[in-house]
């Protein structure tokens, strides 16, 4: 009997440091994810706003990578992965429907900076890069994601 | 030099008050710099609701005296501010009093509208004046004691409230001194950015070093490589306030999106360069 206590402890207690374990590589994996959709938004800044030189078919191909990975941001925030090391808010599991919405508009957003950049035209491609960034990453990062400090 | 400002700015609303009731319709070029002011000022991240109408009143602003509303200020004239006279206008952005002489919280940040110039306050009224008045009372402010107490705000007015405005630095180039009057002006960019000093005063010696207001922090924005901005370069910058995008190409979230999206990304070009040149001038601290 006391043995199955024990055991049932051992049991429960590498449960929880799996669950932990799981939330912790969820959120470094995600971090990895967004990091890369920052190095791919600081090149197509580098060449649609500070004009570097780069051309829009690279703009068109970073923005491929972002608007295909997408559609994956609500799998990698499951139940729990608000506990770790990471600034995301509990409020997204509050409203996760809202939040999968957010997803969704950010997507159509990240198409549509494709299809200017596609298009060739300058203007409109810095103006979709724009709204991608404020109303798509901004859109997320208002309300769900702690500020740094 | 505090009182001449005083006696100034009581003069001037007072030769205003005279002119009268019926000011002469703004021209299409006051208009025009009256958005831009109303931009930059970011009026509406405060005064307008999630959802709601514009300028109609804000959602509560949480602080550690308590949960502050902004009015509507829609030229509604029952609810809004849409009676009040230029001069009540005047005392209200440079003074901090309502028309009644009520003095307001400086959760309003008067202190830095106080370095507006007259031409541009006269041409903010005249926008606002434009916005479709909406008739919806505003909430009262729901702060604990001893903060509630009002007329402790005259002792701190007296006191700490200085209305001189912005004077311009003639060592310094004309586009540092239109960043300098935008950031520390209508931009009220200090009110988050600088501490404040235990009775609630911007602290200026430790200016733009980064503020705290209960749980929420704010940046440290002077050149200092490794608290504040010092690693980014005149683009950098230039491209964070045109879109919010920072060096690593992270989106700016929290109320700055707010003060990007509604603010910075609606000013010309030339008033961006001249934001990122009077901050880049700012010693590293």
């Amino acid at each position: 009997m006391g043995m199955r206590i024990v055991g049932l402890g051992v049991v429960l207690g590498v449960l929880a440091i799996a669950g932990v374990a799981t939330a912790q590589d969820a959120i470094k994996a995600r971090q990895a994810e967004f990091k890369e959709f920052g190095r791919r938004m600081g090149a197509i800044k580098d060449i649609v706003i500070d004009k570097k030189g780069g051309t829009l078919a690279e703009v068109a191909a970073n923005a491929e990578h972002i608007a295909g990975k997408i559609p994956q941001i609500p799998s990698w925030f499951p139940n729990g992965s608000d506990r770790g090391e990471t600034r995301a808010l509990p409020a997204i599991w509050q409203n996760f429907a809202d939040f999968e919405a957010k997803a969704k508009n950010a997507e159509e957003l990240a198409k549509a900076l494709v299809a200017a950049a596609k298009s060739g035209d300058q203007a409109a491609t810095a103006q979709a890069f724009g709204k991608l960034g404020q109303e798509g990453c901004g859109g997320c990062h208002r309300p769900y994601r702690r500020p740094e400090n | 030099m505090k009182l001449g400002a005083r006696v100034r700015a009581a003069a001037t609303g007072l030769a205003v008050a005279l002119a009268g009731a019926s000011a002469p319709a703004a021209t299409p070029e006051e208009l025009a710099r009256g958005e831009r002011l109303f931009h930059i000022g970011g009026c509406t991240n405060c005064h307008t609701a999630k959802d709601g109408p514009l300028l109609a009143g804000g959602d509560p602003i949480g602080t550690p005296f308590g949960s502050f509303r902004a009015p509507n200020i829609t030229p509604d004239p029952e609810t809004g501010i849409g009676g009040w006279s230029t001069a009540d206008f005047l005392r209200a952005m440079r003074e901090g009093r309502s028309p009644a002489g009520e003095p307001y919280y400086p959760a309003f940040p008067y202190g830095s509208y106080a370095k507006m110039s007259e031409p541009d306050l006269l041409a903010l009224k005249a926008y606002l004046d434009t916005i479709p008045p909406v008739r919806q009372p505003s909430p009262p402010h729901e702060l604990s004691f001893p903060y509630n107490i009002r007329w402790g705000l005259h002792l701190w007015q007296w006191a700490f409230h200085d209305p001189a405005p912005f004077r311009p630095d003639p060592t310094r180039s004309e586009a540092w001194n239109r960043g300098a009057y935008l950031v520390l002006g209508p931009g009220h960019c200090g009110e988050c950015h600088t501490p404040r000093t235990w009775y609630g005063v911007l602290d200026q010696s430790r200016a733009f070093t980064g503020g705290r207001l209960g749980k929420e922090v704010f940046p440290n924005i002077t050149r200092d490589p490794d608290k504040g901005i010092g690693k980014w370069s005149a683009a950098d910058l230039r491209a964070f306030l045109q879109i919010g995008i920072k060096p690593d190409g992270d989106f700016v979230g929290g109320d700055m999106a707010k003060v990007v999206s509604n603010g910075t990304a609606k000013l010309p070009e030339a008033d961006r360069e001249a934001i990122v040149e009077f901050l880049l001038s700012l010693n590293p601290r």
